[in-house]
């Protein structure tokens, strides 16, 4: 598959995976958030243990180390958001962390990894933010 | 205490955002880093869990959760091959612009009245993704 397909793919999916989290609060399910990522976690969990299993491949310890890098990022991510909605409104939290996640993401991907981005990449990370700013907020 | 949180949240995206990178660079099997990563998360989750006394939930919740993981599964598996085809940095941003979906849910669903910011929002979501399209063409990818 070609990135822009794959790309295209993702952003569907991870949208509607934002659609059905949101329906977890419009069904006042807002005290079980735990539960719900824990059952998430556990569904993508199984799912990866089959194909981890199916491939029968060794397992690679860099394989763990990035996984268990990317689980506690998610992770600890998603509760230090929600513990800081506790003591700052919404309207600051989720455009700080959603617009400065890209920024940080992208200063990364450009100064560490060395990736070239034109003014138009630029321009449009920047839009980006801005919109997530204002979307989130 | 809660702008410190906030930097904490940021890092930690951002470290889940490098480690799409960094699975290619070292060349690392996708089925693994997936599988990992989502045992990690889901013991973080468990100990949150357990730490508000939480231990059960109703049937909706747990549904809603199992239909999200199959989504998630498949959402990191298909973003981890279009980072290594492409830059972390625009991918990511195209990636986090996936936001407007549920807004555009919440009007259509749940019958939300959009505000002038998120109208404003709907603008420069479409004018990104444009420019970000022409970049990723300009960079062949």
């Amino acid at each position: 598959m070609t990135y822009r397909r794959l790309m295209t793919a993702a952003f569907l999916l991870n949208g509607s995976l934002m659609v059905v989290t949101g329906a977890v609060g419009k069904l006042n399910l807002g005290a079980y958030i735990p539960a719900v990522l824990f059952c998430v976690y556990a569904v993508g969990g199984v799912i990866g243990a089959v194909c981890v299993y199916r491939a029968g491949k060794a397992i690679q310890p860099w394989s763990v180390a990035i996984g268990a890098m990317g689980g506690i990022g998610t992770a600890a991510g998603l509760s230090t958001q929600m513990a800081a909605t506790v003591m700052l409104p919404g309207y600051i939290v989720f455009p700080v962390t959603s617009g400065g996640t890209l920024i940080v993401v992208a200063l990364i991907g450009r100064f560490v990894l060395k990736e070239h981005i034109g003014p138009y990449g630029i321009a449009g990370i920047v839009a980006g933010a801005c919109a997530i700013g204002l979307l989130g907020s | 205490m809660g702008y410190v949180y906030c930097i904490i949240a940021v890092t930690a995206y951002a470290v889940l955002g490098l480690s799409y990178k960094i699975s290619d660079v070292k060349k690392c099997d996708q089925s693994q880093v997936n599988f990992f990563l989502f045992l990690f998360a889901g013991v973080i989750v468990l100990i949150w869990g357990l730490a508000k006394g939480i231990t059960s939930a109703p049937g909706a919740a747990i549904i809603l959760g199992v239909v999200d993981g199959a989504i998630v599964f498949v959402s990191v598996l298909v973003f981890r091959r279009a980072a290594a085809l492409g830059r972390i940095s625009t991918s990511w941003t195209i990636l986090n612009l996936s936001l407007v979906i549920p807004v555009i849910a919440s009007v259509a669903l749940w019958r939300e009245i959009p505000s002038a910011r998120h109208y404003a929002g709907f603008a420069l979501t479409l004018i990104a993704i444009i420019l970000l399209g022409i970049d990723a063409g300009r960079s062949g990818e």
